[in-house]
């Protein structure tokens, strides 16, 4: 009677933990999420704790600290602008200035008209579709209603993990190290801090560039008198975390809202060439300052992740497919290259 | 009372051995310098690795991460291919220090002669120290430079004794000063 290899049976036990680990996380999939941006966050204020740190402060006092401190920045950033942006976002519900908007609407349509009749298609039309569209959105406001209830908890949740992540960080990080078999062991170690010094770098620089363009675009904004400044202006640091296509799609939000509104070509040109001030701000001077490492993404697997990650996420999808690309490309290039230095592979 | 009894004696046995690895640590050349505080921040970060009879530690020529200390066991470290045995390491003997400062490949294989127990100082940890407490990383620091400026003194002069023996052989006159270059050749460390 012959036995089946031990080492089979073990790697059918490897194969069989791995895929229950996959399993239960998707099953996990809402409190994995938390925990990944909750990472996220703790990872980004480990710097500023480790300062303290270096100054003589206890890592709980420092974490302390940095945790008031973000909570006071928060809370008063939310007193100052959540008014402002209440203001706008009900300015959007309730419609643009209705002359300007009825205007511009009908030179859209004339424009969509005249493109369908040369090839031969019958538009609907454009004006009985926009007035639909707060109806629908206020009749979808009682199915939205418990997501942002989750939304809310999720809020509160996250600040609350990422304390407690960067409390006990090199604890955790400590004690998941040392489960790893004596083999392996040198090998982790050498992966995961090259990991680091990667993603470190690039990660809370895309974080410090986003918020810097950010904070410019709504100053921009606001001196160019578009309304919605505001929302805009974080949409369009938000959006530089994508290479190419972000800084162009934060851009265009500028100029056609501020077409709808104020219609003057002069008064988006302007606003094109401050984008492009902006841009080269960004590229120029706060990139290469803030950036200590870059993760090179090809232009084609950038489109692919923003494609993949706004597919199966939505907006904050879209956001994080490219520094999720990048965290899984380092990963993949750091374990293969370790394993050969160590000779596995 | 029993439960009560154990609690205590839990508390006072990892006091002991904390004790044990502090007294352990102050022994060595990199951390003789540092404070009772400064040796029980060194210890949060080093790691205790446990190794059965035969296992390996590290093989020669893969890059090193850091060193080691022994805490118990003995530890062969073997030169490869030949298998010969440099040296056996036992309670409070270190190897692999270099690694900490630069990821060089390992100059030979290191592995536990009997089951062993080891704590492991990584380069990680030492970076990791460097930003959170560069005062402690200073005094690590320079008694590892002082060591591997050490090292190479050794290895300069090692180089010049094996560079005039060789000379010597090619005259064809070995004398009694190369004998005696040859018995101060083996004397010098083989690292």
């Amino acid at each position: 009677m012959s036995y089946p290899d031990s080492r089979w049976i073990r790697r059918g036990l490897f194969l069989l933990l791995g895929a229950g680990s996959v399993l239960l996380l998707v099953a996990l999939g809402g409190i994995v999420r938390l925990l990944l941006i909750s990472a996220l966050v703790a990872y980004l204020a480990d710097p500023l704790v480790r300062k303290l740190q270096a100054r003589g402060m206890q890592r709980t006092t420092a974490v302390g600290l940095v945790f008031f401190l973000l909570t006071v920045l928060v809370v008063s950033g939310g007193l100052v602008l959540l008014p402002h942006t209440l203001a706008q976002l009900k300015d959007i519900q309730t419609g643009f200035p209705a002359d300007q908007f009825s205007a511009i609407i009908d030179r859209v349509e004339r424009w969509v008209q005249e493109i369908s009749h040369s090839f031969g298609i019958e538009a609907n039309s454009l004006r009985a579709q926009l007035e639909e569209l707060p109806q629908r959105w206020v009749g979808q406001l009682p199915q939205a209603l418990p997501g942002l209830m989750g939304m809310l908890a999720n809020l509160t949740l996250i600040p609350f993990f990422s304390f407690f992540l960067l409390k006990d960080g090199p604890s955790i990080r400590k004690g998941l190290i040392n489960a790893v078999p004596n083999r392996y062991f040198e090998l982790t170690l050498s992966i995961l801090h090259k990991m680091d010094l990667q993603l470190g770098g690039y990660l809370r620089g895309q974080f410090i560039a986003a918020l810097v363009v950010a904070v410019l675009a709504t100053i921009v904004l606001y001196l160019f008198d578009v309304p919605y400044y505001l929302l805009i202006g974080v949409i369009a640091g938000l959006a530089n975390m994508i290479p190419y296509l972000g800084p162009i799609a934060g851009a265009l939000l500028a100029i056609i809202v501020s077409m709808l509104t104020q219609g003057t070509i002069g008064h988006a040109a302007g606003l094109l060439v401050a984008f492009v001030v902006i841009q080269q701000i960004d590229n120029l001077v706060i990139q290469p300052l803030v950036l200590s490492r870059n993760v090179a993404l090809s232009p084609l697997m950038i489109l692919l992740s923003v494609l993949v990650g706004g597919t199966l996420f939505g907006f904050v999808g879209l956001l994080l497919a490219v520094p999720a690309t990048a965290i899984l490309k380092v990963t993949i290039y750091e374990t293969v290259t370790t394993l050969r230095r160590y000779r596995f592979g | 009372m029993l439960q009560m009894d154990s609690f205590w004696a839990n508390i006072f046995n990892r006091k002991k051995a904390e004790q044990a690895v502090q007294e352990l640590l102050v022994q060595i050349p990199l951390f003789e310098s540092l404070s009772q505080r400064e040796l029980a921040a060194l210890e949060d970060i080093l790691y205790r690795r446990n190794y059965k009879a035969g296992e390996l530690i590290f093989r020669q020529g893969e890059p090193g991460a850091g060193m080691y200390i022994v805490l118990e066991g003995t530890v062969s470290i073997i030169y490869e291919p030949t298998g010969e045995t440099l040296t056996q390491l036992s309670h409070g003997d270190f190897f692999g220090e270099i690694a900490l400062l630069n990821e060089t490949p390992r100059s030979a294989t290191a592995q536990a002669q009997t089951t062993c127990t080891l704590l492991g100082f990584f380069q990680p940890e030492l970076l990791d120290l460097l930003s959170r407490n560069p005062r402690l990383a200073v005094k690590i620091l320079l008694p590892l430079a002082q060591i591997a400026g050490q090292r190479l003194i050794d290895a300069d002069k090692k180089l010049l004794l094996m560079h005039e023996a060789l000379h010597a052989l090619q005259d064809g006159s070995p004398d009694l000063t190369t004998e005696d270059k040859y018995d101060e050749l083996s004397r010098l460390p083989l690292d």
